[in-house]
């Protein structure tokens, strides 16, 4: 976690969408700014893209406010899914509080998918993070494009590691919000084991959940 | 180094305006509110603490919540003479102008300062990975220095067992042939001894008989006959034969009977057929050893023995004398006049102890140390193997026991093999 402020009754979360090159990991972000409600979260910041291919990272801020006035903030961050980028991954996943892997469902894609789920799980190491412990959501993208591995093969291979598992197309918008609300609530959970949010500051799971991840009207 | 002491830029960390607001550039736009016609504009943080400031408060004012990252962070306050659809405007313009001024440095600290980290953190991690290298570089060279050590020690040692087996090869080579002489020997030897002893009553029985003809037949013939026997007796040296002939075959007897000795030391010695450790008696060893050198052993010199009682010790009796013949030869080749070597046994404690004494020129104490290494000799070149005393020493650790060597003050060297009688003695 970015910060916690007992004091100041603030916490600040990071949530990072880690994946290969090109998997949609910023598409995620600018569908998700489009399609959450404009109260309770700020505009999406690019940071340095070229040709399609983020360079730094995008940021998207979201906030909530509990009735006890503690204030919650969430930054979804995306990393560069090119190899070259390792560092600024690295640096992204500093603190993080919950993962969104963008798997590539694209046949051919699978070999810089296991690649980057191995990046994902070294850079965690170095970060000094629990990959067992630290709420991790898979999203197989690009659901809409010809030559994808089937639904039904995904969960064979994905099944026994438990790991919530979201099919998405978030060119066209589908199970993006599903993805960030499945890992919005295992990093509430997570939280809330640890801060005792729910107890000291009187946020409610359903209350938060449903404010951050509130579509637009 | 962890990493987390590297990292003191987090990505996502709050900034506040004031991190934010570079106050320069700030009041270059205030500056131009003021320009454009109004009285006065000050920018203000969450907590109304003023950050810039320019020209002067009116009445009127507008004010606008200034963001970071969606969040009011401050505000941007406008004076103006009166209120209106012109200080709106203005007040306007100059938080659209600002926005953009904090929105861009947000970006550039994310970006730069995030950037700068990185690259911080790229070099410190290569610097790392740089040192590791360089450590792990340096005990590969280690290693691979002491590597060529052990190589050369491991050939050395190889060579030493090579040459060592080669020379017990050579000995158990010489043993054996010595040993199937000595079988081959052992039955001409037995009939000339029997022959030669058959011939000593021949010849008694001749000689009587001849003597009988001449005390009792000489006078009987006639003179003329008598007289021509007498000359060819004389011509023929028959009475020199008769004395000589006993010495004759007394000496042959002798010498066969030396070949007989000889033969059975060669034989017990060489212990050809015997394998593995039996109840040995090591004085008797000690006396076969020294038969069969027997033909070293220059004129003059003596061989003294003080044998003591010792218990038979269960061990391998052909290297125990592998181990006295080569200390004893080594202690005849010595050059001392008159060469005096005492070989003393006897038991101490739990040990057989035999001691081999010259009275050579004695070992001096800078090469004592080597005498026992393979290919250490001082004899001349192609005189001394230099495998002797090493092959001795080899000799006598297989047999459980040790050797040892001293110098005592009044001259030559003492060998002393000490060989444990352990619950292994045999009465």
């Amino acid at each position: 976690m970015i910060e916690f402020d007992e004091q100041a009754k603030k916490l600040v979360v990071k949530l990072v969408y880690y994946g290969p090159a090109l998997s949609g990991k910023t598409t995620n972000l600018l569908c998700l700014h489009d399609q959450l409600c404009t109260e309770g979260r700020g505009d999406l910041m690019v940071l340095d893209t070229v040709d399609d291919r983020t360079i730094f990272f995008d940021l998207l801020p979201l906030f909530y406010v509990a009735p006890s006035g503690f204030r919650i903030k969430l930054k979804v961050f995306t990393v560069p899914g090119q190899v070259r980028h390792d560092a600024t991954r690295k640096a992204v996943l500093q603190r993080a509080d919950g993962i969104v892997f963008v798997a590539d469902s694209q046949k051919k894609q699978m070999g810089p998918n296991a690649e980057s789920f191995a990046n994902l799980e070294k850079n965690l190491a170095m970060v000094g993070l629990d990959i067992d412990k630290l709420p991790l959501v898979i999203q197989f993208n690009k659901r809409d494009v010809p030559d994808i591995i089937p639904e039904n093969e995904i969960q064979t291979t994905w099944e026994p590691t438990g790991l919530p598992l979201v099919m998405a197309s978030a060119l066209q918008g589908d199970g993006v919000l599903e993805t960030y609300r499945q890992l919005v609530a295992l990093t509430f959970d997570r939280l809330n084991a640890r801060l005792e949010l729910t107890a000291r500051f009187g946020v409610e799971r359903a209350d938060f959940v449903g404010s951050v991840t509130r579509i637009a009207g | 180094m962890s990493i987390d002491r590297k990292l003191d830029f987090i990505i996502g960390e709050d900034k506040n305006l004031a991190q934010l607001l570079e106050v320069s550039e700030a009041l270059m736009v205030l500056d131009g509110a003021v320009r454009a016609g109004a009285c006065g504009a000050e920018i203000i943080d969450s907590n109304r603490v003023l950050l810039a400031s320019c020209g002067v408060e009116s009445p009127f004012s507008a004010i606008r919540a200034i963001l970071v990252e969606g969040e009011p962070a401050g505000s941007v306050v406008v004076y103006a003479m009166d209120s209106g659809a012109r200080l709106e405007g203005i007040t306007d313009m100059l938080h659209v102008a600002l926005q953009t001024l904090i929105n861009g440095s947000m970006k550039r600290m994310l970006t730069s300062e995030a950037h700068t980290t990185i690259v911080n953190q790229s070099y410190d991690e290569l610097l790392e990975t740089n040192e590791k290298l360089s450590v792990s570089e340096r005990q590969y060279r280690e290693l691979a220095a002491s590597l060529e050590t052990k190589v050369q020690e491991r050939s050395e040692e190889l060579k030493r067992a090579y040459a060592i087996m080669l020379q017990k090869e050579k000995l158990a080579a010489i043993g054996g042939l010595a040993a199937g002489m000595a079988h081959e020997i052992n039955n001409p030897i037995g009939f000339v001894i029997s022959n030669l002893n058959t011939l000593t009553k021949y010849a008694t029985k001749l000689k009587e008989m001849l003597e009988f003809y001449r005390t009792n037949c000489e006078p009987a013939i006639p003179a003329e006959l008598a007289r021509q026997a007498e000359t060819r007796w004389r011509e023929l040296k028959i009475g020199y034969i008769f004395t000589d002939l006993d010495s004759l075959v007394k000496q042959s007897l002798d010498g066969a009977g030396r070949v007989q000795k000889l033969v059975a030391d060669m034989k017990g010695f060489s212990h050809v057929g015997e394998t593995g450790s039996v109840p040995t008696d090591i004085n008797l060893e000690l006396e076969q050893t020294l038969s069969v050198l027997c033909h070293e052993v220059q004129p003059g010199t003596v061989v003294e023995r003080n044998l003591g009682s010792i218990s038979k010790v269960r061990l391998n009796p052909a290297l125990l004398s592998q181990a006295f013949l080569q200390i004893i030869r080594n202690a005849l080749q010595l050059k001392a006049a008159p060469l005096k070597i005492t070989i003393s046994t006897g038991q101490q404690d739990d040990n057989a102890r035999i001691l081999i004494a010259d009275n050579g020129p004695g070992i001096p104490p800078d090469i004592r140390d080597y005498i026992f290494e393979p290919f250490f000799t001082t004899k001349d070149v192609g005189q001394g193997t230099g495998m002797g005393l090493s092959l001795a020493e080899q000799a006598v650790q297989a047999c459980g026991g040790k050797i040892s060597l001293t110098c005592p003050p009044e001259g030559g060297t003492v060998f002393i093999v000490t060989v444990p009688i352990g619950s292994n003695s045999h009465e």
